[in-house]
């Protein structure tokens, strides 16, 4: 795999955006291109990686990054395969992905990914589990009477 | 069935917005027998539309057009208000201090600082102090009328020692418009933890559930929600005649009016002023001082949160009640002028996730939101100071859904808001390391909730855009209602402020009705 530099990684999205499909026709001889949503998914993962979570979430962040701007997606994905060359995204070594990710950090295409998967993530119950985070708190008459002030660990006699 | 006023009664006072500003100035103006049509751009929510989900809120409650922000203000959304009936007063936290006297007189307190547009209020402390008494009674301010104050979360524990580790000493719950126990029709505090997302059970005042309902109690008030008002009209004698605005289906009306005030928030009430420009008014109506949109303020405001040894649970319980009021001074040995606050500030894990550290990610920030639960956090509220070139402007070439032209506004840091800034992390950093904080986080930009300054008051016409009534210098029965009209900023939260100035504008015009004289 090249090593690529934020200067490649601006020139190579602009390039996309400007030539659209014509790059991709040109390379019908290589193996199957990997599947947009997985590409996403294994980006999503690497920005917010929780491992108990269910993998499903990640393929749902997927879905709506599409969904939430599907050229801007298109333009990072397209991106993701020329960086990835011909191996897949799960066939990478952990510092090759996340040289990746660097490469792209704070691009237009990171700022939609990383917005889309948290907000995937963290509005999902078994986030609120995995957190400890109570979520809706009317049905439940609040936190007057659930723990609002029970802190033990502080010294002296505030607790 | 809702009291409805013709489009040509003329004997109206138009009230533009329905929030701190525009609720309290309707409501008294109807208390007080005139007949108010009041323009709201947002639509009216019912106490069940107030649901415990902050992004669901923050669609229903916030102003989501398009704003452009320059220099320190982020773009897209340099403001963070609401477009609802009620205002910001459905999202804001209810935190309800004084400005200080000395805050009053910022020109005089902090002298010449380079860059600045330093001016003082046209009255004293003093002046507005029974306002302020009548607005802390109207709302059941804790700490105030023997209201008892509400009680400490783990959050505000959390704070206070620390507080207290470092040498702070005036620190207590606040002075917060949540009810500790039922007043007036509103229920007691639960600690649901959503203030900022509306609070779902009327513990904490609005106006939307209590200045608008006690107006249409009493037959003078016709409140007509989605109706964006696009341009004041004057007539031959340079005073506004009417209002036109469009309605949800994109139509425009022209409603006539005996007054109008404008209480759009900084952003609309500067918009629809400039946008009202006419042959005789080219720079924008009531802007002959060319003060109008400038000298915005915004407050010098950063968040810390910190990785404690145990267990915080910030999301159970009021967002921001609690207080540290020791560095509210103006004490120039700090290495700064003018003064401000800490208060409490939680946030969801939602939230957290996008704004703890600016685009974190990977394995590291994975693993620093997995100890939410331990995660504790204040908000630091300082003056900053008026500069002419922070203003809001009109888009030269873009324009919105209803054909106004999309507001920029610019705002850049000054050097003494830095220097207030790095001192206040500093001791903010020292609170939560007393108690053995592991990891310590700052958030610095955010969109503004307090915003104030665009339409300031002053005495002389030629550097302010009203008089000490808020009543527009240029134009007699053109009135700004809402937080433009500070001078300076202060470091209290602003809402009080504008409640207790809308007390007092409302007797002033309701004096020149009754008189004759408007």
């Amino acid at each position: 795999m090249r090593t690529f530099n934020r200067r490649h990684a601006f020139q190579l999205i602009a390039q996309l955006s400007l030539y659209g499909s014509i790059i991709s026709c040109h390379r019908s001889d290589q193996v199957q291109q990997e599947d947009e949503l997985v590409l996403l998914s294994g980006m999503a993962y690497e920005l917010m990686p929780y491992p108990a979570l269910p993998s499903q979430l990640y393929l749902n962040a997927a879905e709506n990054i599409l969904a939430r701007d599907p050229v801007q997606a298109r333009e990072g994905v397209s991106a993701l395969r020329e960086m990835t060359g011909n191996t897949y995204w799960s066939g990478l070594r952990d510092s090759e992905r996340e040289e990746i990710i660097e490469n792209l950090q704070n691009l237009p295409f990171f700022v939609l990914v990383r917005t889309v998967t948290i907000e995937t993530l963290y509005r999902e119950q078994a986030m609120f589990d995995l957190l400890g985070y109570g979520g809706s708190a009317i049905e439940h008459g609040g936190y007057i009477n659930r723990g609002f002030d029970d802190i033990n660990w502080l010294p002296g006699e505030i607790n | 069935m809702a009291t409805r006023f013709e489009l040509d009664d003329e004997s109206v006072v138009v009230v533009i917005g329905s929030g701190a500003g525009g609720g309290t100035v309707s409501s008294e103006l109807c208390k007080k027998g005139v007949k108010v049509v009041c323009l709201e751009a947002g639509a009216r929510l019912q106490l069940g539309d107030i649901v415990n989900n902050s992004p669901e809120m923050f669609g229903k409650l916030s102003w989501l057009d398009y704003r452009v922000g320059e220099e320190d203000a982020p773009d897209g959304l340099p403001v963070w208000n609401c477009k609802t009936v009620g205002g910001t007063t459905t999202h804001w936290t209810a935190c309800c201090p004084r400005l200080r006297d000395y805050e009053f007189r910022g020109a005089s307190t902090y002298g010449e600082v380079a860059g600045t547009n330093l001016s003082d209020w046209p009255f004293p402390l003093a002046e507005l102090e029974p306002w302020y008494t009548k607005a802390e009674a109207m709302l059941g301010v804790t700490g105030t009328n023997d209201i008892e104050r509400l009680p400490p979360s783990n959050n505000y524990k959390v704070m206070e020692a620390g507080a207290q580790n470092i040498g702070y000493k005036d620190i207590d719950t606040y002075n917060m418009a949540i009810n500790s126990s039922p007043r007036n029709g509103r229920s007691a505090c639960l600690q649901l933890g959503f203030c900022s997302s509306g609070c779902a059970i009327n513990a904490k005042w609005t106006t939307l559930f209590n200045h608008i309902p006690e107006a249409e109690q009493s037959g003078n008030f016709d409140l007509r929600p989605q109706s964006m008002a696009t341009q004041l009209i004057t007539g031959l004698n340079g005073e506004i005649t009417a209002v036109e605005y469009r309605d949800s289906n994109g139509s425009l009306h022209t409603q006539k009016a005996r007054a109008v005030c404008v209480a759009g928030n900084v952003v609309e009430t500067t918009r629809l002023l400039l946008n009202s420009a006419n042959e005789q008014h080219p720079n924008g109506l009531a802007n002959s001082s060319d003060q109008l949109g400038r000298n915005y303020m915004r407050h010098m405001m950063t968040q810390i949160f910190a990785l404690m040894p145990g267990e915080v649970n910030m999301f159970k319980g009021t967002q921001c009640a609690g207080v540290i009021r020791d560095e509210i001074r103006h004490d120039p040995s700090r290495g700064f002028s003018a003064g401000f606050q800490y208060h409490t500030v939680g946030l969801d894990p939602e939230q957290i996730a996008k704004t703890l550290v600016d685009n974190g990610w990977g394995k590291e920030y994975a693993d620093v939101m997995l100890k939410y639960k331990n995660l504790a956090g204040l908000i630091v509220t300082g003056e900053d100071f008026p500069q002419t070139d922070n203003r809001i402007t009109l888009h030269p070439t873009q324009k919105d859904q209803y054909g106004l032209p999309v507001p920029v506004v610019r705002y850049k840091w000054h050097s003494n808001s830095l220097a207030m800034r790095d001192y206040a992390k500093q001791k903010a950093q020292e609170l939560y390391e007393s108690l053995g904080a592991t990891q310590v986080f700052t958030i610095d930009d955010f969109g503004a909730t307090h915003n104030m300054g665009t339409a300031r008051m002053g005495l002389d016409p030629a550097t302010s855009v009203c008089n000490p009534w808020g009543q527009t210098h240029d134009i007699k029965n053109l009135f700004v209602s809402d937080g433009s009209l500070f001078p300076t900023s202060g470091c209290a939260n602003p809402t009080l402020t504008i409640i207790s100035l809308m007390l007092r504008q409302s007797d002033y015009i309701a004096g020149l009705i009754h008189s004759g004289e408007m």
